[in-house]
């Protein structure tokens, strides 16, 4: 679910410094899958696919395995005005979202 | 020329390309992303020390503080994922061209699109690089080449 070897590469191994990347991640990425879903609420397609947009990086930065591809598809579907999958795709990235902030923390609380 | 003479030249002109001529060059990053802002920060300095780096999470703080003369700007495409209100960075880039138009800026974006990088490069980019596990060495290649 969660591959940490770029960030494992990006740090050379310094361990503070996956900590201190992972814990911005862990600490702004919640508040952005809650508008998410806000936003699929209030019918805000235009703001979801820029939501689901500025996560893809952090996604892959933090090695969340499938994740940029469930954000990706959100933001082609919105492209071309497809909204009836939205709440399928959301839950997917929510759910690998939230098993990956288990695992995140659990690097930060054992390191 | 032989081929050895030519490679040695090839190589003497490719470092000299990765020299930054200023020493100590003042960098503008422009990015709403603070994770992104941080690493790219981090890998810089760790790289560059005598990079002077601002962080900047609008285009318009950014803008404000252009008298300080940086010597690059990396600015993010999509600039309004935290502050609705904020400008776009085609606009910030519109905005700093008007005021220096010699001011090497370097566009960030994940979006894989031509016509966004077009649009970018037209307006005066002199690059854009797609956010991703690549686009910090991009980056600094394109530092060391511009400033």
């Amino acid at each position: 679910m969660v591959e940490l070897s770029f960030l494992e590469k990006f740090t050379k191994g310094d361990i503070p410094k996956m900590k201190k990347y992972i814990s911005m991640y862990l600490n702004t990425s919640p508040e952005t899958f809650d508008k998410m879903q806000q936003n699929i609420v209030d019918g805000s397609w235009k703001e979801l696919a820029v939501n689901a947009h500025s996560l893809k990086p952090q996604a892959e930065f933090m090695g969340i395995v499938g994740l940029k591809e469930v954000l990706i598809e959100i933001e082609n579907k919105l492209r071309e005005d497809q909204t009836q999958e939205m709440d399928s795709l959301f839950d997917r990235a929510k759910s690998m979202h939230t098993e990956s902030m288990k695992f995140l923390q659990e690097f930060i609380d054992t390191n | 020329m032989s081929k050895q003479k030519i490679i040695e030249n090839f190589n003497g002109q490719h470092s000299k390309m990765n020299i930054m001529k200023n020493i100590h060059p003042k960098l503008f990053i422009v990015d709403d992303e603070p994770l992104l802002s941080e690493m790219l920060s981090d890998y810089l300095k760790e790289r560059e020390p005598g990079l002077n780096i601002e962080l900047f999470s609008t285009g318009e703080a950014c803008i404000a503080r252009l008298h300080e003369a940086p010597d690059a700007v990396v600015l993010d495409y999509y600039l309004n994922t935290v502050e609705k209100d904020a400008s776009n960075g085609i606009d910030i880039l519109k905005e700093i061209k008007k005021r220096n138009v010699r001011l090497p800026v370097i566009m960030l974006s994940s979006q894989e699109s031509y016509a966004v990088a077009g649009k970018t490069i037209m307006y005066g980019a002199v690059h854009y690089v797609l956010k991703g596990q690549d686009a910090f060495n991009e980056i600094l290649g394109l530092i060391k080449a511009n400033v």
